[in-house]
């Protein structure tokens, strides 16, 4: 079976055969969301269809980016499948990072953790995110 | 049962040239059914697979088809679920010619999961679950029949793996 489902498969790369979106529900109420018919977690995927939006609208005015490229170039599922596979520290990582509160010279002066914002490797002042990844110090 | 639910599982459908010796194993309880699936996730396709077969082999029908669903919930559990639905699809249609009396089919899978799934009572499903649609849909068909899944674990790919003969199920499942 798993022969034929493969083939099957490659049968049907480049044109996919005109079946309805998902399996029409029997027994339970259908739930659409935006023209798309839900089939998995429920209240999951009302949560995001209802969430989503505000975070992109928010994003876009944090960032200065127009909100329909937000929406049309970003693989938001994709980012939700990485996220959720990478480990949580990584996860805390990235959060700290998108809200710029990763510990550069800047942030740990506002924190008043360290006397001045220099970069502790080339001593560049105010130790931003872009910096970090542009250091030009022989051991980054 | 709806009219697409029967298309997307018997897009591709076969039999043997005679199909009574699997309706007597049926009615006796000794058929076998395996399902299995694929997921492309690169070209974001899933397609299933399902043959119902009588005991000795010789008499078979099997089917499948392209997995429906939204892109984000396509996965290779879905694939599966969608072959354990062909199989109560394809008992379904030959209904009316099994007995009326309460029968048993040995439903084997290669993923646990899924294969809990289709014995799980029909009032405790919960929207929760992934691919709940195909789940819900899998517990309505075997409940409109006398015949009952018997669930069955399989190991998958034993034709890699294996260096001895396969067991029938597990040949079915290659």
């Amino acid at each position: 079976m798993d022969k034929l489902a493969k083939s099957l498969a490659f049968r049907s790369f480049g044109h996919l055969p005109d079946n309805p979106p998902a399996v029409p529900l029997i027994g339970m109420s259908q739930l659409v969301i935006q023209n798309t018919l839900v089939v998995s977690s429920f209240q999951k995927s009302m949560t995001y269809s209802m969430h989503h939006n505000d975070m992109v609208e928010y994003l876009g005015r944090k960032w200065e980016i127009d909100v329909n490229l937000l929406h049309e170039s970003v693989a938001w599922p994709s980012i939700v499948k990485a996220r959720k596979r990478a480990s949580f520290p990584f996860q805390k990582f990235i959060s700290k990072w998108i809200s710029e509160d990763t510990a550069t010279g800047i942030v740990m002066r506002r924190r008043k953790q360290r006397l001045h914002d220099h970069c502790p490797r080339c001593d560049a002042p105010q130790e931003h995110l872009v910096h970090i990844l542009t250091c030009p110090h022989p051991d980054v | 049962m709806s009219q697409s639910t029967s298309s997307l599982t018997t897009e591709h459908f076969q039999s043997s040239p005679s199909i009574q010796q699997l309706i007597d194993d049926i009615a006796n309880g000794v058929a076998v059914a395996v399902c299995d699936g694929s997921y492309f996730e690169i070209y974001g396709i899933g397609s299933c697979a399902w043959i119902l077969s009588s005991a000795d082999g010789s008499s078979w029908i099997e089917g499948g088809g392209i997995v429906p669903g939204p892109l984000a919930d396509l996965n290779s559990y879905r694939c599966k679920l969608g072959g354990l639905l062909g199989i109560s699809v394809g008992t379904a249609c030959l209904k009316n010619l099994l007995p009326s009396t309460k029968h048993f089919m040995l439903t084997a899978c290669d993923n646990l999961e899924a294969l809990r799934k289709i014995t799980a009572d029909r009032n405790r499903v919960k929207t929760t679950w992934k691919s709940v649609d195909i789940i819900s849909q899998i517990l309505d068909v075997w409940s409109n029949q006398h015949c009952t899944p018997s669930p069955q674990h399989v190991y998958g790919h034993q034709d890699d793996k294996r260096t001895g003969p396969l067991t029938f199920i597990e040949h079915l499942n290659v």
